[in-house]
């Protein structure tokens, strides 16, 4: 690390390649944080299905739970070191005017601003809160169970929900107007998990329960651009993509995410494998990944550590969370401290830290402690 | 200790931990283990080791292993902290091994041991959560979960399963409306009866006050008279006689004060006192109303109450109780002073009214006195009655002299056997049955010419010839035997193992050639103590043996093609001879 120091003042190194080194020290040595915890309260049993921190201060935390309740924490923030208490600043519970009737399974803020979060479940209804008077501003029901869905960070006029509910059907539709754009009929069995790529609006990736991973141009929602395939057969000129049999897994495909900036795509199979894809060949890159294993029926929320090189990713597998290298699959670090199957991970670009929510209700944050103390030292 | 491992001692190691985990789970050798823990020291390169090996033997089908496994985890885990690190960092994986946290994860057999375990790793758990939770957060998250998530109760040393607290609680709640129902019906009860209770003990109390009138009115006394047997106080004596009595003692004695080592018990002998009310013409209609009252109190409301009060203690309803039991006092006071009085009733004044209760009384009482009487004269005198010549009624009569009347019973019963039993006309025998110098009996001579003539001869023959049985002729008596004899026409006829048949007449059937001998107790192997118990034998169940049997593969199938076979031919039997039906079944 020293020595790394020595060649970026030289020059011989870039200074973001000692930013990499220390980040990828950090997330290789993540474990449980002795500095920092979530008190959990009464619904200590409840599992935590989907988190996500704010995409502006690294403030808060959204945590939606398997009996319909939305919960927001404080997480302090990125001058925030040492010991902190998160204290949960809000709940809306089952019971609640606005509150979700079943399992919220996916909650997201704006991309851009804090001031919206969406939220939605099994209870066929996405949900549109204002932050600041913490109220549902908008409701919109669908026809089928929603597993999950996503907001484009790339589209910064209009933002574009895609839904991917059961049932096989993703609807796009845009946030500020309310009104359906499009709806993508190809999967034939539930859609489980969907992901916009971060730089090109209009693409958008979804995994669904027919094996198959789609990636979408919602400028034509007619047919999809491509259906990967993990034998790496070449797709015939003028075929029409969606209908060949190619499959990305044997098993149902419960959560896709962009990669290197929606050059590269990631997918989790319940077939116990993790498959990187090339998003504008569509091939197969190979890559192995050791030691997943994948038993939910539902989506798994998986997150990587973002702009750095190399990019890491967090993948929940049961009651451990494995980290991995994306290009060489390498196994970095392996967070154990869970007692029960993970659902979600969420890393913070801003504290650098890990969350994680896990079925008995718990929700740990990782991180690396000796850092924290050496920071705490200067 | 130096870091590299050393083939020849991670052998060792091995071989240890391999012979202390193949042992009957109670018998640890601790020497082995502390070896074990000299053995690796503070190296963390051999409790790596350890614990890899120990995490293996974790896996093993046998609870017994998995318990000394985790035997030897522990001692390691409160010796080493790179240990206790490794461990941390795989709780998961060594609880769901070693608890019953995992539903999905049965421990293995046997069961007591797996249960043993079970216990003892949670009380483990709890005890390193004490010593080293501060250090290690992930043993706390550990303990938590376990805590709140999978309801651990670490006192009992449990897994409460949800369910059954559950059904537990409903349970509660459902006696406890019960209870309420319960204590509604009484109350309801209690007030419907309770001025009726109050009145009845009213009115015989007030009875019992004119005619047991207190000190109070004293001036009505003329009519009671009490007779109190004696009222003795018994001083033992003897105790402070024996004892010794010293100075100190004496001087104390003669101020009137006893010293400590003096007792002096007063037993009260516990005698009733009754009092003895007659009953005349004044007081008779009292009487026959307290009497009402009384039997009304006694047999039917005296039970009411005690109930009210058992239920009410089982309720635990404090006010109610206290009226409950405030009635069953009153009510058992008053049944208490009813109870000592006796009512005389003026004998001549009822003779008078009722000629014919009052006759048969006395004949009765005439007829005890009289009846005693001879029973103490003869027993007195010891004289046996000579009444009858029959010998049953003989013996019968000395028997009830014998034993008086407390033998009425058992007489009563010898009488019905002697009746059933077979009865013999007096006999010889029966004539001489006392007599001790029995002389030899004499058959005379009878001469040709009989006893016509006198002769010389006959003269001097007048002894007679004695009987050669002697006299024991007179005191036997010989009696034929009734039933029939049936001689055994059969043969046992067993094959032998010579090739003959059993040739024995036995009259009931004999045990059939067998060799009787009784055949000698083999010897039991001694079971190793030490060694693992045999899961396999546990399995090894009659339905075990037989399941394999009949779902063999060969014999399902056996059995389905003869099922199939049989249809087939109900089939063709019923419709072959229809021409749609032949293709298809031909």
């Amino acid at each position: 690390m020293l020595k790394l120091l020595d060649n970026v003042k030289s020059g011989i190194k870039k200074p973001s390649a000692f930013v990499n080194a220390a980040i990828a020290t950090h997330i290789a040595n993540l474990d449980v944080s002795s500095y920092k915890r979530i008190i959990p309260d009464d619904t200590f049993t409840v599992s935590i299905q989907n988190l996500q921190g704010d995409n502006c201060e690294g403030k808060f935390l959204l945590s939606g739970c398997a009996d319909g309740s939305v919960l927001l924490h404080s997480i302090g923030g990125s001058c925030n070191f040492g010991k902190f208490k998160c204290k949960r600043l809000w709940k809306c519970g089952k019971h609640d005017k606005n509150g979700h009737r079943y399992s919220v399974e996916c909650v997201r803020w704006f991309p851009t601003d804090n001031g919206i979060f969406v939220t939605a479940g099994f209870d066929k209804k996405l949900k549109i809160w204002d932050t600041s008077h913490l109220q549902c501003v908008e409701t919109l029901s669908f026809d089928g169970k929603i597993y999950n869905f996503d907001l484009s960070p790339a589209r910064t006029k209009n933002c574009t929900v895609a839904v991917c509910s059961s049932r096989g059907i993703v609807s796009v539709f845009e946030l500020q107007s309310g009104t359906n754009v499009h709806t993508l009929k190809q999967h034939v069995g539930d859609v489980l998990s969907c992901n916009w790529s971060p730089f090109e609006e209009h693409i958008l990736a979804t995994g669904s329960s027919d094996n198959k991973v789609l990636l979408w141009d919602i400028r034509s929602s007619k047919n999809c651009l491509m259906s990967f395939n993990r034998c790496n057969t070449i797709q015939t000129v003028g075929e029409n993509p969606c209908m060949n049999n190619f499959t990305a897994h044997t098993g149902s495909v419960n959560a896709v995410k962009f990669v290197r900036g929606g050059l590269k795509l990631i997918s989790c199979g319940t077939d116990n494998i993790i498959r990187l894809w090339d998003t504008l060949s569509g091939k197969n890159e190979l890559v192995h990944y050791e030691g997943f294993f994948n038993s939910s029926k539902k989506s798994i929320g998986i997150d990587i550590s973002g702009e750095t090189y190399p990019e890491f990713v967090f993948i929940p597998s049961n009651n451990i969370i494995n980290v991995y290298e994306i290009n060489s699959g390498k196994l970095v670090n392996v967070l154990k401290g869970h007692f029960d199957n993970v659902n979600c991970t969420y890393y913070s670009h801003f504290q650098h830290e890990l969350y994680s929510g896990c079925t008995d209700g718990l929700t740990l944050i990782w991180c690396d402690d000796g850092d924290i103390s050496r920071c705490m030292w200067t | 200790m130096s870091d590299i491992l050393d083939e020849n001692v991670s052998k060792s190691v091995a071989k240890i931990i391999y012979e202390l985990t193949n042992k009957n789970f109670k018998m640890i050798n601790d020497n082995a283990l502390q070896n074990l823990l000299c053995i690796c020291g503070d190296s963390d390169t051999y409790s790596e080791r350890v614990y890899h090996l120990l995490a293996d033997y974790l896996k093993k089908p046998h609870a017994e292993i998995r318990y000394n496994a985790f035997y030897i985890l522990n001692t390691f885990f409160r010796k080493y902290s790179h240990f206790r690190q490794l461990v941390v960092e795989d709780l998961k994986y060594i609880l769901d091994l070693t608890t019953n946290i995992n539903y999905n994860i049965n421990l293995p057999p046997p069961k007591n041991v797996a249960n043993e375990l079970n216990r003892f790793s949670l009380k483990s758990i709890k005890e390193w959560m004490e010593l080293f939770g501060f250090s290690y957060k992930k043993l706390n998250l550990c303990y938590e979960f376990l805590l709140r998530k999978k309801n651990v109760n670490f006192e009992k040393l449990n897994i409460e399963d949800r369910v059954s607290k559950l059904r537990k609680q409903e349970e509660e709640e459902k006696k406890k409306k019960m209870n309420a129902k319960k204590l509604k019906l009484i109350k309801n009860e209690m007030e419907e009866l309770k001025p009726e209770i109050e009145n009845m003990t009213k009115s015989l109390e007030s009875c019992l006050d004119i005619l047991i009138p207190r000190p109070e009115n004293f001036f009505i006394n003329d009519f009671i008279e009490e007779y109190k047997t004696g009222e003795q106080y018994d001083i033992p004596n003897g105790e402070y006689l024996n004892s010794e009595i010293n100075e100190n003692a004496i001087a104390f004695r003669e101020v009137g004060i006893l010293k400590g080592n003096f007792s002096i018990n007063i037993s009260l002998p516990e005698k009733k006192t009754y009092i003895k009310i007659k009953e005349t013409d004044e007081n008779s209609v009292i009487i026959e109303n307290a009497k009402d009252y009384y039997k009304l109190l006694r047999k039917k409301y005296l039970d009411i109450v005690k109930n009210w009060v058992k239920n009410l203690i089982m309720l635990s309803d404090p006010e109610e109780l206290k009226q409950a039991i405030m009635m069953k006092s009153n009510i058992e006071n008053l049944m208490k002073k009813y109870d000592n009085l006796i009512f005389e009733k003026e004998k001549i004044l009822l003779k008078k009214q009722d000629i014919s209760d009052s006759d048969s009384d006395l004949e009765e009482v005439i007829q005890d006195s009289v009846n005693v009487d001879e029973e103490i004269i003869a027993n007195l005198i010891g004289i046996t009655s000579e009444t009858s010549s029959d010998v049953v009624s003989n013996y019968n009569n000395d028997d009830c002299i014998e034993n008086g009347t407390e033998n009425k019973q058992i007489n009563n019963r010898k009488k019905k056997l002697l009746e059933i039993a077979p009865k013999l006309p007096f006999d010889v025998d029966l004539y001489h049955w006392e007599d001790e110098n029995l002389q030899t009996p004499v058959l005379l001579p009878v001469t040709a010419e009989g006893r016509q003539f006198w002769s010389v001869s006959s003269l001097e023959d007048t002894d007679g010839i004695p009987i050669p049985e002697g006299a024991a002729s007179l005191r036997t008596r010989i009696i034929e035997y009734t039933g029939k004899f049936e001689p055994v026409k059969w043969r046992c006829r067993f094959p032998l193992s010579n090739g003959k048949l059993c040739p024995r007449q036995d009259r009931y059937k004999s045990a059939t050639g067998i060799d009787l001998k009784f055949p000698e107790r083999k010897k039991r192997k001694k079971t190793d103590e030490c060694s693992l118990t045999n899961i396999k034998k546990e399995q090894n169940t009659v339905y075990r043996r037989l399941e394999k049997k009949l779902f063999k593969k060969s014999t399902v199938k056996k059995v389905a093609q003869t099922l199939d076979k049989l249809d087939g031919k109900r089939f063709r039997d019923k419709f072959g001879d229809q021409f749609q039906y032949v293709h298809e079944t031909v």
